[in-house]
């Protein structure tokens, strides 16, 4: 029944989440021509830097950049909030009646919606990481030989320290996944919850719960992963006298309350999904 | 009789209606003293609480309890009961097997109540229903068939109480031999008819895939259309289709006729009567007593949360001498 839950959210999920991706690529095309535009502009290619145009063309390359990084930052940001406005919409409105008339288990309700909800982002991020990988190839591109050794050694510089430091990349993959774990379940349990306490204005309930629950829950991580990103910074910057601080442990803590939290969620979620969230 | 719309199976509740100017009241046993008493009520009265410790062995395979209907000295219909003296004390604690003897119920609640906050929707609701018919749920707006159904389906946890369905408590299980026709749309607008008669077929294996592109051909309905190019009459009935061609055990229809234009009633009603499982039981919640009455075995008029009568419908046609639509007027008279 997983499985077969799995498929139709998944189907659902992506009549709202192809535009999306349509977006995203669309966006990618865009930012390849204007990377082209904006380094061709930069390295003097383009048109000379004495031109009386060269500052109004700079501006508009550097313009067009941000819009096109804004639109990519907006992209996943809709992704994320369609995806939980499909749980909203399946779990509590009236699509709920079908839901939950379904002979399947609760936990296999909301395990199904995590697993496909998890597809559509890594999806996104795909898309998301193919975009920027269109828009360094027009910037390699057009930003000529000084561009290109620049961009070698930085990649270089930041290959060479994770490689230096396997447990910590390993770590930070983890974080990143045990956090996105947490937060879908954590928005997704204060969603049915704020959506069960109330008869009416569930939605309003819902986002009012999502926001509550976050502010409080993230007060408190907050503290871990600020201190951990600090240490990493000190880290990688390689400020020697700070090497005792150990990023590592405050992570590794970090990871630890995220998989606690994520768990509490998810059985949280699936107990009000169990009572049933009094849908109207 | 035939007809076994069984009563609270304790025994130690007893309804009768008797019209008082322009309403009917129900009253529980304990209660028969402070009225007009009834001949038959006190003789049943008096079998009812009589010998509670009789052996069931003695007993036929006869229904615990079984509502009869028939004049009363001034000719009004008064529901008895022929209760049987042995009830179990504890209604929510009987087991969900049937009585020796005795099919087992389609639907039994005992003692079903469910409050929204304070404000109750079901006060005390005890009742099985048979397998095999056609039960019209009747009662006005804000009389708890809704709520009822939504306990059946499923949907609601009963505040106190138990129902069981086919023996089962609502769950998993019951979910895979119940379809349920809710009053609103449950699909995405954005399916296509072939996602949900998809859908239909993943998770019900009762479902007849064959059966529903049949009634959806004869209704001229593409499967590959999507759902928001149609009409919200069409949409219904897509959703009537897939749930009317699934070969349930139980059907809970609530309000399928309401908001439609009468060809869509005949045509609905049609649906129901010639899709159904032969063998299985059909609820069907509605205040449009008129149009549903053809095609009912059995009727529950339920008023403010509790059941005000139930029987066979062709039986009370011939004792009271009118159509339920009638009784339900007078029983739910507003002035």
């Amino acid at each position: 029944m997983l499985v077969k839950l799995f498929k139709h959210d998944f189907r659902a999920h992506s009549r709202a989440q192809i535009p999306v991706l349509i977006a995203i690529a669309a966006a990618a095309i865009l930012g390849f021509f204007n990377m082209l535009f904006l380094a061709g502009t930069g390295s003097g290619q383009l048109i000379s830097e004495e031109s009386d145009g060269y500052p109004l063309m700079l501006s508009a390359a550097i313009g067009g950049t941000l819009l096109i990084f804004l639109a990519l930052g907006a992209a996943m940001t809709v992704m994320a909030v369609l995806i939980f406005v499909r749980f909203y919409r399946s779990m509590v409105t009236d699509e709920a009646y079908l839901t939950f008339t379904l002979p399947v288990t609760a936990g296999q309700l909301i395990g199904a919606k995590f697993l496909s909800s998890a597809v559509w982002f890594f999806f996104g991020g795909i898309a998301l990481t193919l975009a920027g990988g269109l828009m360094y190839t027009g910037a390699v591109l057009a930003g000529g030989e000084e561009f290109r050794v620049a961009m070698t050694e930085l990649w270089g510089d930041l290959i060479d320290t994770l490689a230096e430091n396997p447990l910590t990349v390993f770590l930070l993959v983890l974080c990143c996944i045990v956090t996105m774990i947490r937060w879908y379940f954590q928005i997704t349990g204060a969603i049915l919850f704020g959506a069960s306490v109330v008869r009416k204005n569930k939605a309003l309930a819902a986002v009012g719960m999502v926001f509550a629950v976050n502010f409080v829950v993230n007060l408190v991580t907050s503290i871990f992963s600020t201190s951990s990103l600090l240490g990493y910074s000190i880290l990688f910057m390689g400020a020697v006298e700070y090497r005792d601080f150990s990023p590592n442990a405050w992570l590794i803590t970090q990871i630890c309350i995220g998989a606690v939290l994520a768990a509490v969620f998810w059985w949280m979620s699936v107990r009000i999904a169990k009572k049933s969230v009094n849908i109207e | 009789m035939d007809s076994t719309f069984l009563p609270p199976t304790t025994g130690d509740e007893i309804e009768k209606t008797e019209e008082t100017g322009a309403t009917v009241e129900t009253e529980v046993t304990d209660k028969v003293e402070e009225t007009e008493p009834v001949e038959e009520i006190e003789a049943v009265e008096e079998a009812v609480t009589a010998d509670g410790s009789a052996e069931p062995e003695e007993k036929p395979a006869a229904p615990l309890a079984e509502i009869t209907f028939g004049p009363d000295p001034d000719g009004e219909p008064v529901i008895t009961s022929t209760a049987d003296p042995s009830p179990v004390a504890d209604p929510i604690a009987q087991t969900p097997s049937a009585p020796v003897g005795r099919p087992m119920a389609a639907v039994a609640c005992y003692g079903l109540t469910k409050r929204y906050g304070s404000a109750p929707a079901l006060s005390d609701v005890s009742l099985e229903l048979p397998a095999g018919k056609i039960i019209g749920l009747l009662g006005p707006n804000g009389s708890g068939k809704t709520t009822f159904i939504k306990i059946l389906a499923g949907l609601l946890k009963p505040t106190a109480g138990a129902v069981l369905i086919h023996g089962e408590e609502p769950g998993v299980r019951t979910k895979a031999m119940v379809s349920y026709l809710p009053e609103r749309m449950v699909f995405d607008p954005g399916m296509r008819v072939s996602d949900c008669i998809e859908l239909f077929r993943d998770f019900y294996g009762d479902f007849d895939e064959r059966r529903a592109r049949e009634m959806l051909s004869v209704l001229g309905v593409p499967v590959d259309g999507k759902l928001k190019t149609f009409s919200k009459g069409t949409r219904e009935k897509v959703q009537l289709v897939l749930v009317m061609a699934r070969r349930a055990k139980l059907y809970l229809l609530d309000e399928p006729i309401g908001g439609v234009d009468p060809a869509a009633r005949d045509f609905i009603l049609h649906t129901i009567v010639t899709a159904y499982e032969p063998g299985a039981t059909v609820i069907l919640s509605t205040h449009l007593i008129r149009d549903v009455e053809p095609i009912l075995d059995g009727f529950v008029f339920l008023g403010s949360g509790s059941v005000i009568m139930s029987g066979d419908a062709e039986t009370v046609r011939a004792d009271t001498g009118k159509s339920l639509d009638e009784l339900f007027r007078e029983v739910f008279r507003c002035w």
